[in-house]
């Protein structure tokens, strides 16, 4: 079993490279060559100050995202509406940045953080609560919550004081309070690590990880399991919050009908590269992030579409699912099972 | 006669690790053969090997004298299946879907459900079950759980079905049911693999012993030639095989622990317990029998607070806890050792260190963090107290051996200084020497004082630890026995409790 550490980070890799390869393929069908696609992706993520400050900016969402899904995924809830938490944040955020105008800076930008928090974490509690006390499927009430925040979002930005009238998308108000980049990369960081040392180092962090892998065992040995998970669903909507406070005040300085468009999904591909540890989920972030961050220079350099990159995007997130070591090595065969004697 | 299985010479490795080595092993037509060995020895890795599950590394498997390479789906091709000791099967679905799960009957483009349950229903009835094809597995007891998966090796043809711990779970009445349906098997020609601990019942069921040890064949058996003394001896390689017996029956006068007119009805309004009393006392083992689903799991998750009682009132000691939740409950002091280890007793993908502090995860906290060098130290001093082998702290305890994982329970339990313990069948499924090292276990908890709640399906273990046995019957309590009687008291009058007749010679 000493090389069973080793697996779950191969088969990511993995999946990774098999994703490209197959994606390099597709390239080769519509005629360009894939070797210089892949070189102006990766010159243009990696290649310069301004695509590497790119990368970083497009990963933080990403990781955020990430967390929400995992934490929640953890304790078995199944958090697809993280596109819904991230409008419900936006809205929570544009109306305390409306009631907090005139407060000191630092008041303000708590205020809305606060907000966005929580409207956030409620957002979620709600089909966490449906599935956890009456049983109702997460997945179908997350989607449709996602609809209605979608709709909403946009109903309050032409029709409330928070929207403003006269731009071809509907956005709201300029957020007076911003955060520099700098400051958002440093914060970001700063939460990961906390993330990793919650999760790891401290009681409520060793029960959830505890009620996940078992939950059973867990209520016999006295964890509360149920506000366990509770919890840990309000921290998931947290992390969508999050993430939307970012691109708001870090990158928009505005909301946007349609800001989260898809996000959600890029942040469970970064949670399933991850497969439950909080290195591979931040590696996995960046990894989508340097697509998008590359996609521009690929549409610059190359005449290969830059859709190219939701197809690499795509053929990753199949092949995380899949434990790929396992169907192509029959050493891997014998890791997932457990041997009692 | 014909050999209808040839193992011979069968080697598999498990990295650095030699789990069976050279191992000849065969099997007739209309035989039972059983396979005895501790926990560890390699029995369930050669049964592995022979349903296809593993393939082995040197050695090679001749059926009906043809020499065969095959997976689980040529296993079954060739007639043989396998009744796991940890059930495989999916709760939420009926018998019949479990039984025809991946082998289902075709009608046409539909799959044949009717002629399924039929047939099924023919093999539950003959299997004594009493339950229809769409009963979900969730509301079987574990004794019919298994003959299910008995049922569903013989709906899909097995003529040699492996057994691997078959009565672990089992009454003396069930054992004795399902002896009659192996005799009935073998009558009919098939050929039975019976792997088992309990050295009496393998002489009794079985026509061949073959005893392994440390992954070889130390001896093989004709069952009629040969006593319980040198199966075992063969078995542990040692003479000192005596099981620990409470030699100072009796207890204090303070009672610990009671619970009074208890009534307990299931979602379906079915009463799983019928207006039960019961103490504990202060230094006393309170043994529990009776029929696997007789009140017995429902009783255990009452006292722990995991189930709603529906009347009735628990005290510890001089406090009312009825209306505590389990995690009061448990820090007051109730220490539990699950039946079920693999998914209550442990977190199998946790470290042996997480699951040693669960529950006291709190006396190890450092400001807001965990102190992870006073965790490791506990675990150390743990692992070595309770001579839990195999194990450094940072491994996954699902990595241990029965016997050692069942250590981890009963150190973390114990170490947590409870007033009163639950143990439900805490030796189920354990070697001769593990078995011993529970007893140890709980007879010190005794000495001290703890109040101890045995409850077990093995007649032998409740008859030689409790101090006094309490039988239930559908949720009844059909009288106590008490210290003085327990030595004296036949078989046949504890079965006859068991089957609901009450000591007053009531029939209820």
């Amino acid at each position: 079993m000493k090389h069973g550490r080793w697996l779950k980070p191969l088969s990511s890799a993995a999946a990774i490279v098999m994703a490209f390869l197959i994606a390099g393929f597709v390239v080769l069908l519509s005629g360009e060559d894939p070797g210089t696609a892949y070189r102006a992706l990766f010159r243009g993520a990696f290649g310069s100050v301004t695509g590497l400050k790119n990368t970083v900016r497009y990963s933080i969402p990403i990781i955020m995202l990430g967390f929400s899904f995992a934490i929640c995924n953890d304790c078995g809830f199944f958090n697809i509406g993280q596109e819904g938490q991230m409008y419900a944040a936006a809205i929570a955020a544009a109306g305390a940045a409306l009631v907090g105008a005139g407060l000191p800076r630092g008041l303000q930008l708590l205020l809305i953080i606060a907000a966005a928090v929580i409207a956030g974490g409620i957002l979620c509690l709600i089909p966490a609560v449906l599935k956890f006390v009456f049983g109702v499927n997460e997945v179908i009430v997350s989607m449709l919550l996602n609809y209605i925040l979608v709709l909403l979002t946009n109903y309050l930005l032409l029709n409330s004081s928070i929207g403003i009238t006269g731009r071809t998308t509907p956005s709201s108000i300029e957020f007076e309070p911003r955060i520099e980049a700098w400051v958002l990369a440093g914060l970001s960081a700063l939460i990961m690590l906390a993330y990793a040392l919650f999760m790891k180092n401290t009681v409520p962090g060793y029960r959830l990880r505890m009620t996940g892998r078992n939950a059973d065992f867990a209520k016999a040995n006295g964890i509360r399991v149920r506000k366990i998970i509770l919890s840990a669903c309000f921290l998931g909507g947290a992390f969508s919050a999050l993430s939307a406070v970012g691109e708001i005040l870090g990158i928009y300085h505005r909301v946007y009908d349609g800001f989260a468009e898809n996000l959600g999904f890029y942040g469970m591909t970064a949670a399933l590269i991850g497969s439950q540890s909080t290195s591979g989920l931040i590696f996995g972030g960046i990894i989508l992030g340097a697509l998008q961050s590359g996609s521009v220079s690929l549409t610059v350099m190359t005449d290969v579409s830059s859709d190219m990159v939701l197809v690499v995007q795509g053929f990753v997130m199949l092949f995380a699912t899949v434990n790929i070591l396992r169907i192509l090595g029959k050493r891997g065969k014998h890791y997932g099972l457990s041997s009692t004697s | 006669m014909d050999c209808l299985i040839e193992m011979k010479g069968i080697t598999k490795k498990f990295g650095s690790f030699t789990a069976n080595d050279g191992i000849d092993f065969d099997l007739r037509a209309g035989e039972t053969h059983a396979i005895v060995g501790e926990n560890g020895a390699g029995k369930t890795t050669l049964m592995r090997m022979l349903y296809g599950q593993y393939q082995a590394d040197q050695g090679s498997i001749f059926v009906d004298g043809k020499e065969s390479r095959y997976d689980i789906t040529g296993a079954l091709a060739l007639g043989i299946a396998m009744v796991h000791q940890n059930f495989m099967q999916i709760e939420g679905m009926s018998i019949a879907e479990n039984i025809i799960l991946g082998h289902a009957p075709k009608k046409g483009m539909f799959i044949d459900y009717a002629g399924a349950k039929k047939e099924i229903g023919m093999l539950l009835e003959r299997m004594k079950i009493l339950r229809s094809p769409d009963t979900k597995i969730r509301d079987l007891c574990v004794g019919e759980r298994q003959k299910t998966e008995i049922v569903k090796a013989l709906y899909l043809g097995a003529r040699i079905l492996i057994l691997d711990e078959p009565t672990a779970v089992l009454t003396p009445q069930e054992t004795e049911e399902l002896f009659h349906i192996i005799r009935d098997l073998n009558r009919e020609g098939k050929s039975i693999i019976f792997i088992s601990h309990k050295l009496r019942e393998v002489k009794e069921i079985s026509d061949r012993i073959t005893v392994i040890r440390h992954g070889k064949v130390s001896a093989h058996f004709s069952s009629d030639k040969v006593s319980e003394t040198d199966i075992a001896r063969a078995m542990v390689g040692k003479q000192n095989i005596v099981l620990l017996q409470n030699e100072k029956r009796g207890a204090e006068e303070e009672i610990c622990f009671s619970g009074e007119n208890l009534w307990c009805f299931d979602s379906l309004g079915t009463p799983k317990l019928r207006n039960l009393s019961l103490k504990v006392r202060k230094g006393e083992i309170l043994g529990i029998g009776g029929v696997a689903g007789n009140g017995q799991e429902e009783l255990i998750e009452l006292i722990l607070g995991l189930r709603r009682l529906s009347g009735g009132s628990f005290w510890l000691g001089k406090d009312d806890i009825t209306k505590r939740s389990n995690v009061e409950r448990r820090k007051l002091g109730i220490g539990y050792i699950p039946e079920d280890r693999m998914t209550v007793g442990l977190s199998v993908d946790s470290t042996i260190s997480e699951n040693l502090i669960c529950g006291d995860e709190n006396a190890f906290r450092k400001n807001i963090f965990l102190d992870a060098g006073k965790i490791e130290a506990r675990a150390e001093q743990l692992i070595e107290e309770y001579d839990i082998r195999g194990g450094s702290t940072g491994k996954k305890a699902g990595q241990l051996s029965g016997g050692n994982m069942q250590k981890i329970i009963l150190a973390r339990e114990i170490c947590q200084n409870p007033r009163l313990l639950i143990a439900a069948q805490p030796t189920r499924g354990l070697d001769i020497g593990a078995i011993n090292f529970v007893r140890k276990i709980l007879l010190e908890e005794k000495e001290k004082g703890t109040s101890v709640i045995l409850v077990s399906a093995d007649l032998e273990e409740l008859c030689s630890l409790s101090d006094r046995i309490m039988i239930l019957y559908d949720g009844r309590s059909m009288g106590e026995i008490d210290s003085d009687e327990i030595q004296t008291i036949s078989d046949g009058e504890i079965g006859l409790m068991m089957g609901g007749v009450s000591r007053m010679g009531e029939c209820k």
